[in-house]
């Protein structure tokens, strides 16, 4: 059992408390690894809260730099970090928010070479790219790591998510197969984005991760939810696990692969 | 109103303790729990096990004809026919059973009396001047505010809690003859400006550490007797160090928090008090029966005429009369204690005190009253046919009844009167009215033995391996409102001793008695000296084997020992038998041409004191030896190996190896390797009791660190949190028992809660 310092306690008292987390699902939370994807809209209030929450070691991926157009929600960078590597600016925040968190940074882009290399040392992995391209590769290298993980995505007012059990929940692909083809992406002149949507996704996400991690409640399985922020509807659309599914179903992936990438220069 | 009012809590309480008591009895609950219940009500284990007594606060010593006929009666059924007075002028019956407690205490409430407070850390019964009301020198009666404040700390929860106990009195004038000076609390009545008050001395005391109070105020008016006191007893309680009870009572916080400090915190308290209102005291004057005090002159007829002028005073009051009853060692036969109530019932409820010089005193009486009464006085013991110098003798209960008792002054003090009671007509002892001398058995100054003109507690000294009693002697006290000072040490003698070295000490002061205002003086102008060469000739004893007589203590069956003495803040006398051991050795290992023989003696011996082995010869310290120092690990078995066969070089390390056990040593006579294993043992045997500190710990942190402690811990095991009173206290048992844990017993423990968990 680990002893938590006093500091510790009284940090974490809040969780603590909670008859469903206690001290043990908080030593739970700090024997945890998570890797958050993306440092972006749905990254930041991921790596934020999880750093707060006090998860033991956090890896974060990006590798882009901090853009002036991505401060109107992408709040854990700020303006002083234009130009700064995503993730060297969100490791700071991390430490700063809670330095017992360990954090771990590739700054890179993630792709079929290295990405199920990575992946393999958490225990939950955070969805929040921007792509179609990218999600799939993430949901690929999850089923075949068999880390469970949160997708995540979001465009203008609305949002969805949905926690993947690899092998036992339904998976991305038992959903929507593969990718859009490219001319069914939206525009980007059409791709904005309301930047507290993304602050409500990526609190999900989190909240999904520690449910897991701690062993709680109900994750997403098997269901996507959907929320429409103009009318504030949320909808749960429940799903199976396809038996034939593409990745995760009898035949399956064995290998990973890239899925062309359509990057809209927007960059949700 | 002449005595002080039990308030509904202390009823309460009782019923509490009945039901207690009936457990205790039916042996559900454990000795420990009930000592817990029973020494806040006064009631003492003896040193013999099972056998009781029972204390009765007395506020300023004062009862009446009718409580003291029905103490008689107790005395008579329940207690060896005895009542004890105490040196802080209460009532003590001895010897009582356990199964009639009860019947005792509910006797007493019935009669306005109780033992609440009467021990335990408590504030303890409320003292005055002897003489209040009638003392010509008082600046008015105290006795009136010692029951009021009786009644008022009565009242308050916290009265029975403290870190340590908590003593108060009051003192009609600059003569101090309350000892306020000596007190947690002492008040000293005077008059500013018109209106009655009081200067207020704080935080001096007898016993480990003794100390002279320290001025806190050069006057307090009366109403605010209570102001003070509460919040004295407020900061002390707050902030008493409650882990170590040999450095508790307020003396020691005082010192550690310095005067200023000290001040600012009563401060503080007194604006706290004063925002919660009812602080004033209500004074009620005590009413007097009092007869016809302008009858003819009175003549003292011959025959009384002794005793009238060693005993009896003119009060302040023109015509009125008090006496001095000398109790002998504060014990009255209910038979003799009848009689006076019942000659004294037609006079009146305030005519008694029962005083800390142990004694009883009469008071508001005509001289045709008094004089009447000398037939049954008479009789009341035979130090009233005698100088005052008898009567004054006061002695603690010492190691008779007492379980820290080294030796017994009782009857050292019997000894002491037959030698001097064989001079009375050779000797002018009334030349030496008032001369007191105070005995205390250990260092603990039960017996007073630092306000004596000559004072003595015991020790133990050694004699070709025997223990035998002995005494400290002190000299030359003084008391005054303008500075007290205790007895200075003057020596030891050997107890066998004791009466010769008394007679001497006073036939050299009957020497100069006319030429010295007092004792001290005397003491100060070179009678220190003279006292001390005294000594010398009578702390040397003969050999064992030429006479074993001085080996005894005075009443004793058996030779000196300290077995049966319970582990106490008086180990002190331990401590002066193993130093002795310790200088002897490091001689022995200065020596060039080394005794090893001697060497191993010595190191084997040194610490068996602290163990209760008293072994004499050779043999017998090496056996006891082995037995408590190797055999129990506390020292490796190598060293077991050199206490056989002839002592060789090795013994040195013997030596040193003892020393540093020595040095290990706490007060409780623990050594660190001896904590350490015991703390082994407690965890392999017992998987137990799992305790965490939360006093001090607000919400929510108490509530998480609780389940921090209780994470660590299998199921079903115990844990056991202090919590702080108020909301700690209201929320984190029920959020425990929220989480399905099982909260068996919460129990008050100080200011704040014991809490047993079971984990689920």
């Amino acid at each position: 059992m680990r002893d938590f310092s006093d500091e510790e306690l009284e940090r974490y008292s809040r969780h603590i408390i909670l008859q469903d987390v206690g001290i043990e699902g908080q030593e739970k939370i700090a024997n945890s690894k998570v890797l958050v994807i993306g440092a972006g809209g749905l990254g930041s209030p991921v790596a934020l809260y999880l750093a707060a929450a006090g998860v033991g070691e956090i890896g974060i991926v990006d590798g882009d730099v901090v853009d002036l157009s991505n401060l109107q929600r992408q709040v854990i960078h700020t303006t002083v970090d234009v130009n700064v590597p995503k993730v060297l600016s969100a490791k700071a925040k991390m430490e700063a928010i809670n330095p017992n968190v360990k954090v771990t940074v590739y700054q890179k882009f993630l792709d079929a070479s290295n990405i199920l290399d990575i992946v393999k040392g958490y225990d939950f992995v955070i969805d929040g790219t921007d792509n179609f391209s990218s999600k799939f590769l993430i949901n690929d290298a999850c089923v075949l790591a068999n880390v469970p993980y949160s997708h995540g995505g979001i465009l203008r007012f609305g949002g969805q998510t949905m926690t993947i059990k690899p092998n036992e929940s339904a998976c991305y692909a038992c959903v929507f197969d593969s990718p859009p083809p490219a001319n069914a992406i939206p525009t980007c002149s059409s791709a904005g984005i309301l930047g507290a949507v993304a602050g409500m996704l990526g609190t999900i996400q989190a909240a999904e991760a520690l449910k897991y991690i701690v062993g709680v409640g109900e994750p997403l399985y098997n269901r996507l939810l959907t929320f429409d922020a103009k009318s504030m509807n949320f909808r749960n659309v429940n799903f199976k696990k396809n038996p034939k599914c593409r990745v995760c179903g009898g035949e399956g992936i064995k290998e990973i692969r890239d899925y062309e990438a359509v990057v809209c220069e927007a960059k949700l | 109103m002449s005595h002080y009012i039990i308030p509904q809590l202390v009823y309460d309480d009782l019923e509490v303790f009945k039901k207690n008591h009936a457990d205790f009895l039916a042996g559900t609950l454990d000795e420990l729990t009930f000592k817990t219940m029973r020494v806040p009500f006064g009631v003492y284990e003896q040193r013999e096990a099972n056998t009781f007594m029972v204390r009765i606060k007395l506020a300023g010593g004062i009862l009446t004809p009718t409580q003291l006929l029905t103490l008689a009666d107790l005395a008579e059924k329940y207690a060896h026919e005895a009542i004890h007075i105490t040196t802080r002028g209460g009532a003590q019956l001895h010897y009582v059973k356990i199964e009639d407690i009860i019947d005792i205490i509910t006797t007493l409430h019935s009669i306005g009396l109780s033992g609440r407070g009467g021990g335990g850390n408590t504030v303890r019964n409320i003292t005055a001047d002897p003489l209040a009301g009638t003392a010509p020198d008082e600046v008015f009666d105290v006795s009136p505010y010692a029951l009021a404040l009786t009644t008022k700390m009565l009242e308050q929860k916290d009265s029975f809690a403290l870190p340590r106990k908590f003593k108060i009195t009051f003192s009609g004038s600059e003569a101090d003859r309350g000892y306020a000076t000596i007190h947690d609390v002492g008040f000293i009545a005077k008059i500013e400006n018109g209106v009655k008050g009081f200067k207020l001395f704080v935080a001096g005391g007898m016993g480990a550490k003794s100390r002279v109070g320290s001025k806190f105020l050069d006057f307090v008016p009366d109403t605010e007797v209570f102001l003070y006191a509460q919040a004295i007893k407020q900061v002390f309680d707050q902030n008493g160090n409650r882990k170590n009870k040999h450095a508790a009572r307020l003396r020691f916080l005082i010192e550690e928090l310095g005067m200023d400090e000290f001040r600012r915190l009563v401060n503080v308290e007194i604006e706290a008090i004063k925002a919660k209102g009812d602080w004033e005291l209500p004074i009620v004057e005590i009413e007097r029966t009092i007869g016809n005090t302008e009858s003819e002159p009175f003549n003292v007829p011959a025959s009384i005429s002794k005793w009238w002028n060693r005993y009896v005073y003119a009060q302040k009051q023109a015509g009125l009369y008090g006496c001095k009853v000398p109790v002998h060692l504060g014990d009255i036969h209910f038979n003799h204690a009848r009689a006076l109530a019942n000659a004294l019932l037609p006079f009146g409820e305030d005519v008694l005190r029962f005083t800390g010089d142990q004694n009883l005193y009469i008071r508001n009486l005509t001289a045709p009253q008094m004089a009447s009464l000398h037939d049954i006085l008479q009789h009341f013991s035979k130090d009233v046919v005698r100088p005052t110098l008898f009567g004054d003798m006061v002695a603690c209960t010492g190691a008779a009844t007492c379980q820290l008792g080294i030796a017994r002054p009782r009857g050292a003090v019997d000894a002491i009167q037959k030698r001097l009671s064989k001079l009375l007509d050779e000797r002018d002892y009334d030349a030496l009215q008032g001369f007191k001398i105070h005995l205390s058995g250990c260092p603990n100054s039960c017996g007073k033995h630092l306000i004596g003109d000559l004072g003595f507690f015991g020790k133990v000294q050694r004699n070709e391996g025997y223990s035998y009693p002995a005494y400290n002697v002190v000299a030359g006290t003084r008391t005054s409102g303008e500075g007290t000072v205790f007895a200075q040490k003057a020596g030891d003698v050997a107890a066998f001793h004791l009466p010769a070295f008394v007679e001497e000490v006073l036939d050299t002061w009957l020497k100069h008695v006319k030429k010295y205002e007092s004792f001290a003086d005397w003491i100060d102008d070179g009678g220190l000296k003279i006292v001390e060469e005294i000594s010398k000739k009578y702390v040397e004893i003969p050999s064992f084997n030429d006479d074993k007589n001085p080996y005894f203590d005075y009443n004793a069956v058996e030779l000196f020992s300290l077995k049966g003495r319970g582990v106490g803040e008086c180990s002190a006398g331990m401590y002066d038998l193993i130093e002795a051991d310790k200088k002897a050795l490091k001689e022995a290992l200065e020596k060039e041409e080394k005794d090893f023989e001697l060497i191993r003696l010595l190191s084997a011996r040194m610490l068996l004191v602290t163990r209760g082995e008293d072994a004499r010869d050779k043999a017998g310290v090496l056996k006891a030896f082995k037995t408590h120092f190797i055999d129990t690990t506390l020292l490796n078995a190598y060293f077991g190996t050199m206490l056989e066969g002839d002592a060789d070089e090795k013994s040195i390390e013997l030596a040193e190896e003892v020393m540093k056990l020595y040095a290990s040593m706490d007060h409780t006579l623990k050594f660190a390797k001896e904590k350490e294993l015991a703390a082994a043992a407690e965890v392999k045997e017992e998987k137990a009791v799992h305790f965490k500190d939360l006093s001090g710990v607000a919400c929510p942190m108490n509530f998480v660190k609780t389940k921090m402690e209780l994470s660590k811990i299998g199921s079903g095991e115990v844990l056991e949190i202090l919590l702080d009173d108020g909301a700690p206290i209201d929320n984190v048992p029920k959020s425990v028992a929220g989480e399905g844990h099982k909260v068996e017993a919460t129990t008050k423990e100080g200011n704040g809660w014991r809490v047993r968990i079971v984990k689920k």
